[in-house]
């Protein structure tokens, strides 16, 4: 087999992409009597299975050291998910944008968000990395303004054309710094320099090197922690909101965990020096706990959920911090599958809310709680032995804590008989994640740097957020009628206030016309012009 | 300021009161999403003609309760209006002009409307690249009412002395702390002025209209104006206090009032300049506005003439068919079908009696004549199962029942709430969020229907009917039954009686209550019929019912059944339905079908039967179909009378059918209920569509791919701003070439004698109101050649004898 030739041939896929793309545009008339996205999701499959079998068959006679594009387990992984979800949303766009006059300039960039994503994880040259990072966000811009009548989604777009600039700046940064320290633009170059350099301690590096590889780490922990939309800089995602649902679904599914892949990508790097990890450890971690309890606030179907996406990308950088690489693929690829569920299939809010209204729910006690701490602490402590686990601690402390809530809230609920279908369903889950958690790291992410150790330092700070985040939300809940409970609760609605800030320096920074100079045209006019096109 | 508020006079004050009062009184209600049944949002207002109130509507909020000449052109061009029906329209309407000039001077644009509110004049100030206050005002109080009417509230709430004051104090403790809105906005401090805020409602009326200074006369209006720029949050509050006295809406004014009053004083102490010219600019447009309203009255003139020349057009064609054609004949039945008033039983019904001479088909409020309210056993849901202008009287539930169904949907329940708690979210995706991607592919390559949980607990064949006292005895279940049978009018009985209610079936659709029954509350028909199949099928109610006199032979059988209007699928809860019956009904449905399908596209009417049906099918679960089925597009009449005079005439799918037989209602009792309600909500849903097509921002809820919900129900936005959406979306009304909904005033055709008629309209100011003031049209067609329309108290010839 030979990954070399699947992803020479893989990047047929963007190019094929970007040539539909090209026939979808509101103005090409050629191919608008067919089905222009039903020969887009035939011809992305056909060539993503052509790529890997032909891969599989064909060998290639040498390896070649400088490549411009290769594929690992990880890459195919990650292209795994966004095709797949690409092509779902695709074809879900194809009714649902049913007589909408902006579908074609959908579908185009669609398919150019998608190529540029394909690129981007194919790349094995710093600079088309970079130009592949750039065409992501420079089309996705195109997908948040399908309806620039609306001043809200210009707005955020605006944000996250800020925020992708300043990201792109620092990824720059990094890769020129990688650059001056190693004098190539290969990543897989950087990555074994960087590897034979690690194994014998740090100082196999000049001092030049280490002083660049250092600064080269830290920007792209800054830039991954943009990217993933983590606080300050999560207002955008929130205000994205605004943009029809497929999109939201690619852009939470699809794109946002670009920050992810980078950190995996340059696991090796960021597992060098502690100051990167920090600052990941410090951004992320505090996104996490606050996002994660603003969410229990929200009102909206699609706003909890943009939230929500902000905590996991959150726990997922953390995770790449303690050096958990597996358990961070898991939570990019599980994740993308979930979110894009969740937001196509947002509108079914209205049975999720008769499902609440059937039996109203009852408040765990205080005797729930303490039978489901001991329950789910000796599941974990199980699985815990059985896979003779070392590493950081509070991963599994965020497993425990999960699914003691999970059993309290049900027992509360129900009567005993039910509470050992419950155990059963815990434990075929926690089987089930540290199980994925192990293939994943022995298959797929063989070779990655180890992970932090036990209660070090990195590892005490992110148990103690994910304790505080647990005992809070409890009391939360149970405290609900107390009055600091509430201005808490309000505080958390406000969304702390950080994005009003971030509007105004944005509306600053770059002043955009969020209407016309004379505002005239009646509302009502504008939609009775749909009909008579 | 204090100095002015002591001039306040006592009397002053209660005028403003009353103002305030009278201005929340005409917001109609808007229902949450899970009970969602159509509203004329008109409806405070109807005691006022028509015209009037759709130019002081215009003048006031912006809303255009009338389609633009651009429209009426295109029906005329097509040949939906006639050069005819244009003049006596024109001649109806004392204009002079000929035919062809009125026509050339039709005019498209409108001119813009400046509404007559503080917020807008001072938006004047505001840069292009800034946040308008109007956007930041209705966005603040929007988010504040999403979070303050929910069950869990994530906000402080502080007690005042009424619902209103409740809510306008939670408000301004709201505004209190937050920092953020003049950090947007880009301004001074705001904090002094939030703060400096009066603190109850009351007194935020009475220093607002001192100092904000606006005449008297004009509170009303200025009042309306600000309600109605929050007209979704509106609504929604007139849904929670409907049927009640509750003065909650009062605290919405408050609070859209206190924004004037801050923008107001901001400029005051910041700005006096722009402040002293926009008061008199303000002023001056609050003078205006009777000019301002004549004004619009005028130039939207030839639009109502315009309106009035399509529906009678559309009125001419509908009355040569019924008076001209034969209907198919009717030989002795020996299965009976009572289907729903609604327009989408019309072309099932129709296909039922022209394949078959021996089914009689009627039509009646698809409730069924039950007052009652679904609660389902082992549950603590509960919904009501009748019309929104009533309240239920009875509850009902499943007998002997398990609790095994509830618990499992409680336990999913339980689930998503893990999944969607802090740590619980991060562990689900870790553990089971793999799961989702097969749930993807599921959904686009095999998609399968869902249904409403609520409805998946009401299969079920044996049911307890109980008040409040506990289970209803024998006599009140007889007086139900009998209640029910008099109002359709059956006295003989087939072997089978088929009772269909009837039911959408869709995916992933927040607006499917919108497709279900309207008359059983926007649910599913299914408990009303089952309900009333069991208590006819009771040996005991029967034999007490022969007594009374309705001819009920031993071997006559009622039969519970429901119609899907997505997919025509007729089923018949029962399993002793004849065979013959059983065929009759599937063959009525691929034809059904094919008569829809042109609706959908242009090959569908010409594929294979089961080609078709499937198509149908997939329709009506596919996650990503944003027009399952047309819903009541199209409605524009409503026939009340005997079957006979129509059955078999192609009605298009437009006609609302009720039977009614006036020879047998000696005391118009039947006849007053049925004008004072089927006629009322057959004119909220038609108001609903015309409204949601005349303006899809204002009171139509815009586009789906958009739409974000919130959470219980209470409705949705567009992404996450702007004001609550009311109404219909534009993808049920609109196909992307045209809209499937032409706006025209429903047309009642009722059989029965004139003085009969009349008689009852005369006892309800309500039915007077509507007909006189150009709401809906009444005819009457006691003889089968003439056609009259009741119009002011007197009789118009309309059709007929004229061929």
């Amino acid at each position: 087999m030979s990954s070399q030739t699947s992803s020479f041939l893989l990047v047929l896929l963007p190019l094929f992409l970007t040539i539909m793309s090209w026939f979808s545009g509101p103005k090409n008339t050629f191919f608008s009597r067919i089905h222009i996205e039903r020969v887009a999701i035939w011809g992305s499959l056909v060539m993503f299975a052509v790529s890997l079998v032909v891969g599989f068959i064909v060998t290639t006679p040498a390896i070649l050291d400088t490549m411009l594009v290769t594929l690992s387990p990880l890459k195919s992984a990650v292209i795994l998910t966004v095709v797949t979800i690409g092509i779902i949303l695709m074809r879900f766009s194809r009714n649902y944008f049913v007589g909408e006059a902006c579908y074609p300039a959908f579908l185009k960039w669609m398919q150019l968000t998608l190529a540029s994503v394909v690129i981007t994880i194919l790349a094995n040259h710093l600079v088309v990395f970079w130009l592949g990072w750039l065409a992501v966000s420079l089309s996705l811009h195109h997908l948040l303004l399908l309806y620039p009548d609306r001043p809200r989604a210009v707005v955020a777009a605006q944000k996250k054309f800020l925020l992708a600039r300043t990201s792109e700046l620092f990824m720059a940064a990094a890769f020129t710094l990688l650059y001056l320290a190693f004098d190539t633009l290969y990543i897989n170059q950087i990555l074994s320099l960087l590897e034979q350099a690690t194994p014998l301690s740090i100082y196999a590096l000049t001092d030049t090197q280490i002083q660049y590889t250092n600064g080269a780490a830290c920007c792209i922990a800054v830039a991954a922690l943009i990217k993933c939309a983590q606080l300050p800089a999560h207002g955008w995602l929130i205000n994205i909101v605004e943009a029809p649902t497929p999109v939201s679904a690619l852009l939470h599914a699809g794109v946002i965990n670009l920050g992810g892949y980078l950190l995996l990508a340059f696991a090796p790097l960021v597992a060098m020096y502690s100051s990167a990890q920090w600052i990941l450890g410090i951004g992320a971690g505090l996104s996490v706990f606050f996002s994660a309890l603003a969410m229990t606030t929200r009102v909206t179907v699609k706003v909890r959920l943009a939230w929500s996406t902000s905590s996991q990308m959150g726990l997922m950088l953390v995770e790449c911090a303690l050096g958990l690489y597996s358990l961070a693929l898991i939570h990019l690829v599980a994740h993308s599958f979930y979110k894009a569920y969740a937001f196509l299939n947002s509108g079914s809010a209205v049975y999720e809310a008769l499902e609440n209204d059937i039996s109203a729910p009852r408040t765990p006690q205080f005797a729930d709680w303490l039978n489901a701490l001991f329950v789910s602490t000796l599941i974990v402590l199980a699985s815990f032995t059985f896979t003779n686990y070392s590493g950081p601690i509070s991963p599994w402390l965020l497993v425990t804590l999960a699914f003691t809530a999970y059993i309290a809230t049900r027992t509360a609920n129900s009567d005993q008989t039910q509470l050992y279908i419950l155990v059963g369903i815990s434990i075929v889950l926690i089987g089930a994640y540290s199980t994925a958690k192990d293939l994943v790291g022995q298959y797929l992410l063989a070779d990655f740097p180890a992970t932090v150790s036990m209660f070090s330092l990195i590892d005490i700070w992110v148990a103690s957020l994910i304790f505080a985040l647990f005992v809070i939300h409890i009391a939360m809940q149970t405290y609900g009628d107390k009055l600091y409970v509430q201005k808490f609760k309000q505080l958390l609605f406000a969304g702390l206030y950080l994005d009003e800030w971030f509007t105004k320096i944005t509306l600053k920074v770059s002043p955009i016309t969020l209407r016309k100079q004379v505002t005239q045209q009646n509302s009502a006019a504008s939609i009775t012009h749909i009909g008579s096109k | 300021m204090t100095v002015v508020s002591i001039n306040t006079s006592n009397l002053d004050k209660k005028r403003i009161q009353r103002a305030a009062s009278d201005a929340c009184n005409g917001v109609a209600p808007n229902f949450p999403l899970d009970k969602m049944i159509a509203v004329n949002p008109f409806w405070k207002l109807i005691d006022q003609p028509f015209q009037d109130v759709s130019a002081r509507v215009h003048a006031l909020t912006g809303i255009t309760a009338i389609m633009p000449a651009s429209h009426w052109l295109d029906l005329y061009k097509e040949g939906a209006i006639s050069d005819d029906a244009i003049k006596h329209s024109l001649s109806l309407y004392d204009i002079t002009t000929d035919k062809d000039t009125f026509i050339s001077a039709l005019g498209d644009e409108r001119k813009s409307v400046s509404l007559p509110l503080l917020t807008k004049h001072f938006d004047r100030f505001r840069d292009t690249n800034e946040m308008t206050w109007e956007e930041e005002c209705t966005f603040q109080i929007s988010q504040f009412c999403a979070a303050y009417f929910q069950h869990e509230s994530p906000l402080v709430q502080i007690e005042g002395n009424s619902a209103a004051d409740t809510l306008y104090k939670s408000w301004l403790n709201g505004l209190q702390h937050d920092t953020g809105i003049s950090v947007l906005m880009n301004t001074k401090s705001l904090k002094a002025i939030f703060k400096n805020l009066p603190d109850n409602l009351e007194s935020l009326l009475e220093v607002s209209a001192a100092e904000l200074g606006f005449e008297q006369q004009r509170a009303q209006d200025y009042f309306y104006a600000l309600i109605m720029s929050l007209n979704g949050w509106s609504s929604y509050i007139a849904y929670r206090t409907w049927l009640t006295d509750c003065n909650e809406l009062q605290g919405l004014l408050a609070i859209r009032l206190a924004w004037e009053l801050i923008i107001h004083r901001y400029y005051h102490t910041h700005f006096e300049e722009r402040a002293q010219q926009v008061q008199i600019r303000w002023n001056h447009a609050l003078k205006q506005l009777p000019s301002r309203i004549a004004e619009y009255k005028q130039e939207e003139l030839a639009l109502w003439v315009m309106m009035y020349a399509y529906e009678y057009e559309q009125q001419q064609r509908l009355q040569s068919k019924l008076i001209t054609s034969s209907p198919v004949p009717q030989l002795a039945p020996d299965v009976q079908a009572i289907f729903c008033i609604d327009v989408r039983s019309e072309v099932i019904r129709r296909i039922l009696e022209i394949k078959s001479p021996t089914i009689k088909t009627m039509g009646f409020a698809g409730f069924f004549g039950m007052p009652i309210a679904y609660a389902p056993a082992n549950t603590d849901a509960q919904r009501p199962q009748l019309p929104g202008l009533l309240a239920p009287q009875l509850k009902v539930k499943e007998k002997d029942t398990t609790a095994h169904r509830a618990e499992l949907i409680q336990q999913r329940a339980t689930w998503h709430k893990w999944s969607k708690s802090p740590l619980g979210s991060f562990s689900m995706v870790e553990s089971a969020g793999w799961w989702y991607a097969f749930k993807l592919l599921k959904n686009t390559l095999m998609p399968s229907s869902k249904e409403n949980p609520i409805n998946s607990l009401s299969h079920h064949c044996d049911w307890e009917i109980s008040n409040e006292k506990g289970p209803i005895g024998i006599d009140d279940k007889v007086a139900l039954a009998a209640g029910a049978l008099k109002m359709m009018g059956i006295t003989k009985f087939s072997p089978t009686v088929l009772l269909v209610g009837h039911a959408s079936k869709s995916r992933n659709n927040l607006h499917a209550a919108g497709l279900d029954c309207g008359a059983c509350g926007g649910q599913s028909g299914e408990v009303n019929v089952r309900v009333l199949a069991q208590l006819l099928n009771d040996e005991e109610v029967r034999a007490a019912l022969k007594e009374m006199g309705f001819k009920l032979a031993g071997n006559t059988r009622f039969v519970a059944a429901l119609h899907n209007t997505t997919t025509d699928d007729v089923e018949c809860f029962d399993n002793q339905v004849p065979e013959k019956v059983k065929n009759l009904l599937s063959e009525a449905k691929h034809q059904a079908q094919k008569e829809r399908a042109k609706h959908y596209s242009r090959n569908l009417p010409f594929e294979s039967d089961k080609k078709r049906n499937e198509r149908f099918q997939h329709r009506a679960s596919d996650w990503s179909q944003v027009q399952p089925e047309w819903g009541l597009a199209g409605n524009s009449s409503f026939i009340i009378g005997p079957r006979l005079r129509t059955r078999g005439l192609d009605l298009e799918g437009k006609t609302f059918l009720h039977d009614y037989s006036w020879q047998t209602d000696e005391d118009s009792a039947v006849l007053e209920t049925l004008m004072t309600a089927p006629m009322i909500v057959t004119n909220w849903i038609n108001s609903q569509y015309n409204a949601s097509v005349s303006d899809n921002q204002k009171l139509g809820s815009g586009n789906k791919v958009l739409h974000n919900a919130l959470y219980n129900n209470i409705g949705v936005f567009e992404g996450n701003s702007g004001d609550l959406r009311i109404g219909l979306s534009k993808q049920s009304l609109h196909n992307g070439e045209r809209w499937v909904h032409q706006p025209q005033r429903l047309s009642v055709y009722i059989v029965a004698p004139n003085t009969k008629i009349q008689q009852i309209v005369e006892k309800h100011k309500m039915l007077q109101d509507l007909i006189d003031n150009d709401w809906l049209y009444v005819f009457s067609w006691e003889s089968p050649a003439v056609i009259e329309r009741l119009y002011k108290g007197k009789w118009y010839k309309s059709h007929g004898l004229s061929m």
